[in-house]
């Protein structure tokens, strides 16, 4: 009796593993199905708060027949919106698809709003439907359609709608077959049987014509395909496996001209058809330089040349950006010689400020300098720009002194050396007397200039003047002389002796010409 | 000689049919201060629409077809309508109040969107034309605003009738405003595409 149970279950184990088997390959098919909660359907046509079953019940019928959804039971639906208070129809928010995801288990959910319905002279159907991912709570998919009886003519009248019904049926077929394509996607995304980790194209930005670097690390579940190739416009190039990286590898030639050109990749299966996955990486070709312009703030602009005084910004911009492998900024003297060289990887930075110093931080003596910036783009392209700079940071001293022309006295003021490229601003002069009282106080905008002692001023000053000339006295004079860069000069009590009228006269006629007193 | 007569008569037919249905074309009417830089216009919040016409359903209905259309395009990434009206339970806000640029700056924190769209159904109608066939008539103004700063971006107005896209004989003319209103929204957003406004890139 024993024998003959342990040999019965001997034969039934056969059958046992094949139906093991069958279990387990339909429970492997189940997960790819994508679980879709159907919602109320909203109906406009019934008011702002109108609600559909019936033709919701349509829907789910209908979706009962799809291969790659699994439709929630109506009563648990209903059980989550009572417990919820899901009131509304038509819409819900974020959080509360993700819920319906969690707490229904579910991938989907699917919304609509009946938009027409009816209609007594050409009844129409309307309807627009949203499908919500509820792992991201957000619309992944959304369709409408509408149709009126006679919008649908059909050629001999055959298949020609004449109820509401049927029209109900092609929108909803129209609709359905939309949304398979999307959800097929969705599927066959995680039917894939590799892992595409990633497709590097090197460099990305290339001069026309050079060679790409292809370099493909893709893992595979099961056998890999029989060939794998990366196409682009140009056509198609098969890649080899290379050991040492363990994935793909090839050279694409680029392009000649310039633009954007996408690599598709193609994976070309023993047993199943190729497969194409397009646009997955892209490489530049760049032949001309980048138009690289440079403004510069803080400075007086005079000419070709740029004056400043403590500090320049530079504000470096591309015309065109692009990506840029490094630049690098060079300050030369009027002698050629560098002062400062700095390189650096990496796009431009957004401005640049030089405050006149050297390498080692040491301000600079006045001067002609000039400001020079490189880069190079990712495709090696070089552009510079230059600006020619004027550092000055001091006004060239002047002097005053009393100058004898004609018999008459002047206070006369001149640069006393050197030239400067930066334009006067103003200068200012104060003149008082010994005790103190102010005499003269004038302003101008022009060196040399002369100050007539005589003219021009009040009788009870000129006076006062006159007499300390006859005495042989002094005046005393504050000068103040500013540059349009900000610099000044400041001469303060500068004692002027004045000669009386008849020593000038006297002067005068020993000497042919006017003689300064500096 | 008749026969080829006949097909070089149906040919010009044809060619002055397909040519008057080209020219018709209506574009939608789009204004605003465009820079030189665009906003980056990805993710957007579409209020409700506020209902100017005389049929009480249409706000909703353009509404909803709207913000599908919008999903639909693959363009945008919409917030959906219940984010939308729990901001506006929240806030106490009625979507036909003018809100201020503080309103949007407030969606752009909590929504985190990009730009905020409001609309406005000005004419919604069916007509009879012809004796017997309706076709609706259909306004929009549509308005988007930058989140972030509130400022308005552009302005878009867009009017068409459902014969506007008669091709030959009756063929094309869209006799449901459901169908109207899928159309008139791919024409506006179309259109802001074309002016490089929007779209996630």
């Amino acid at each position: 009796m024993e024998f003959l149970r342990v040999a019965k279950v001997f034969n039934l184990l056969p059958r046992v593993l094949i139906l093991i088997l069958v279990t387990w390959l339909v429970g492997v098919s189940v997960p790819c199905a994508e679980r879709i909660v159907v919602l109320p359907l909203a109906d406009v046509s019934q008011g702002d708060n109108g609600v559909n079953m019936a033709f919701t019940h349509e829907i789910r019928e209908m979706l009962q027949g799809q291969e790659d959804l699994d439709i929630l039971d109506e009563n648990q639906v209903v059980q989550f919106m009572v417990k919820n208070r899901i009131r509304f129809s038509g819409y819900i928010d974020s959080f509360m698809a993700r819920k319906i995801g969690r707490d229904l288990g579910c991938d989907l959910v699917l919304l609509g709003t009946i938009t027409e319905m009816g209609g007594i002279k050409d009844p129409a159907v309307g309807l627009t439907l949203s499908v919500m991912d509820t792992n991201e709570g957000i619309p992944v998919w959304a369709g409408t359609r509408a149709m009126s009886l006679s919008e649908t003519v059909r050629a001999m009248g055959i298949g020609q709608p004449q109820t509401l019904n049927d029209l109900k049926k092609i929108l909803l077929e129209d609709l359905f077959e939309e949304l398979n394509r999307k959800l097929d996607s969705r599927i066959s995304r995680a039917k894939r049987p590799y892992q595409l980790v990633s497709l590097q194209l090197s460099p990305e930005y290339i001069k026309g014509g050079k060679l790409v670097d292809c370099r493909l690390k893709i893992r595979f579940l099961e056998t890999p395909p029989e060939r794998i190739a990366v196409e682009t416009e140009a056509g198609k190039m098969y890649l080899y496996p290379d050991e040492r990286s363990s994935g793909y590898r090839g050279y694409l030639a680029s392009r000649s001209d310039e633009g954007c050109y996408p690599v598709s990749l193609i994976l070309e299966w023993k047993d199943r058809p190729t497969e194409r996955i397009p646009k997955i990486a892209a490489y530049n070709v760049i032949n001309e330089a980048p138009r690289l312009v440079m403004d510069v703030k803080k400075g007086l602009q005079l000419g070709d040349l740029i004056a400043f005084r403590d500090y320049l910004i530079f504000f470096p911009k591309l015309e065109e950006p692009r990506p840029l492998t490094r630049w690098a900024v060079e300050i030369n003297n009027e002698k050629g010689d560098t002062i400062i060289r700095e390189e650096k990887e990496g796009n431009l930075p957004s401005r640049l400020v030089w405050e006149g110093r050297d390498a080692h931080k040491r301000k600079l003596d006045d001067g002609f300098y000039s400001f020079c910036l490189n880069v190079w783009d990712a495709a090696g392209n070089h552009a510079a720009v230059t600006k020619e700079l004027a550092l000055q940071s001091t006004v060239p001293p002047v002097n005053i002194a009393a100058s004898y022309r004609q018999g008459k006295t002047y206070l006369e003021i001149i640069s006393e050396e050197g030239h400067s490229d930066v334009p006067l601003g103003s200068w200012t002069l104060n003149v008082a007397s010994a005790e103190g009282q102010a005499l003269i106080s004038k302003e101008g905008h022009q060196l040399p200039a002369l100050i007539d002692l005589q003219q021009g001023l009040k009788p009870d000053i000129n006076q006062m003047i006159k007499s300390v000339a006859n005495s042989s006295g002094s005046i005393y004079c504050d000068i103040e002389v500013k540059d349009r860069l900000g610099n000044r000069f400041r001469i303060r009590k500068k004692e002027i002796q004045l000669k009386s009228q008849k020593a000038v006269k006297e002067l005068e006629k020993n000497t042919s010409s006017w003689t300064e007193d500096f | 000689m008749n026969f080829k007569r006949l097909q070089n008569s149906l040919l010009v037919f044809f060619l002055i049919t397909f040519c008057c249905s080209c020219s018709m074309k209506v574009a939608p009417e789009t204004g605003g201060r465009f820079t030189k830089e665009r906003p980056s216009i990805c993710r957007i919040a579409i209020l409700p629409f506020v209902n100017e016409s005389r049929k009480p359903e249409a706000s909703l209905q353009v509404y909803r077809i709207f913000l599908n259309e919008l999903v639909a395009s693959g363009q945008y990434i919409v917030e959906p309508e219940g984010e939308v009206r729990l901001f506006l339970t929240r806030n106490r806000l009625f979507p036909q109040k003018l809100m201020d640029a503080s309103i949007y700056a407030e969606f752009a924190r909590q929504l985190q969107v990009d730009a905020v769209i409001r609309g406005k159904v000005i004419d919604y109608d069916m007509k009879e034309i012809q004796g017997s066939e309706i076709i609706p008539h259909l306004t929009l103004q549509i308005e988007i605003f930058e989140a972030r700063s509130g400022r308005m971006l552009l302005n878009t107005f867009h009017r068409r009738n459902g014969n506007d896209y008669q091709t030959t004989l009756h063929f094309g003319t869209v006799k449901t405003m459901s169908g109207l209103v899928a159309r008139v929204t791919k024409e506006i957003y179309e259109d802001w595409l074309e002016k490089e406004i929007g779209g996630c890139r």
